[in-house]
């Protein structure tokens, strides 16, 4: 078996990835960019009296798909599937970390 | 009965139920995780060190001096640190309305405010910690009347 490693392999929509909806807030221009999100459980505040549960919303995508002119406060629309039902989700994006070998992930604010 | 201490807390919950902005939410000493949509914005009260010393000797007395911890959490995609000091101004407004606790404390006084933040969750999460230090005295023979 063949096993693909190239970066094009994890961000398939066949596979890990979905299409976003991007809107770059200084222009509006809007891309459709293959992103792979991810929300895992946070707990936040745990050293103190009562821990806050929550979630903790990020994409990961290839640096070479970010939209030109990307930046915080832009508007990534997520198709999130639960229970066999999708639905979109607006996020905004507050951090963007590129790890310079060519996968950036961006941590995501709820709208 | 119940020890002064108990008391106390209970009162300071009874003092910030109701309040504008957390209305409800207020938990007495809460140890499980806070959820944001049924739970913030809230308060969570509980106490902590207590210092003691004989007062008097006969009759037996002590004099305490209790901690009590008063947490407010709220979530907010912005304007959080304003919630959280609309929420200090209600509680210190609360508290300083009756700074005996109904007659069960000799004095309160707010000693100290911290303010935390987090914005790894899906929306920014403050947490404003006030510490009431809350001075009361009981017999040693009985620790649940206040003298």
């Amino acid at each position: 078996m063949t096993i693909n490693l190239a970066n094009n392999a994890f961000f398939s929509t066949e596979d890990f990835a979905v299409t976003c909806r991007w809107t770059v807030a200084s222009t509006s221009d809007t891309y459709q960019v293959k992103a792979v999100f991810d929300n895992q459980f946070f707990e936040a505040f745990d050293e103190f009296g009562s821990p806050v549960s929550t979630s903790s919303p990020v994409v990961y995508m290839k640096t070479n798909d970010l939209p030109s002119g990307n930046n915080e406060n832009d508007t990534l629309i997520v198709p999130i599937t639960s229970n066999d039902v999708t639905s979109d989700t607006t996020y905004k994006v507050k951090v963007i970390e590129s790890d310079g070998m060519g996968v950036t992930t961006i941590r995501l604010q709820k709208q | 009965m119940s020890h002064v201490r108990q008391q106390i807390r209970e009162q300071i919950v009874t003092l910030c139920t109701g309040l504008t902005t957390t209305g409800t939410r207020v938990y007495d000493t809460r140890l499980y995780n806070l959820d944001p949509a049924d739970n913030l914005p809230g308060i969570v009260i509980y106490t902590q060190n207590e210092s003691s010393e004989k007062s008097t000797i006969s009759p037996s007395t002590y004099e305490r001096e209790l901690e009590v911890i008063i947490e407010g959490y709220a979530q907010a995609n912005s304007n959080i640190e304003d919630t959280l000091d609309t929420i200090s101004l209600e509680i210190e407004n609360a508290i300083g309305a009756d700074p005996l606790i109904n007659g069960k404390a000799i004095d309160s006084e707010l000693t100290s405010t911290e303010i935390e933040f987090t914005s790894m969750g899906e929306s920014p999460i403050g947490l404003l910690r006030l510490t009431y230090r809350v001075i009361y005295m009981t017999l040693a023979t009985d620790a649940s009347t206040p003298q």
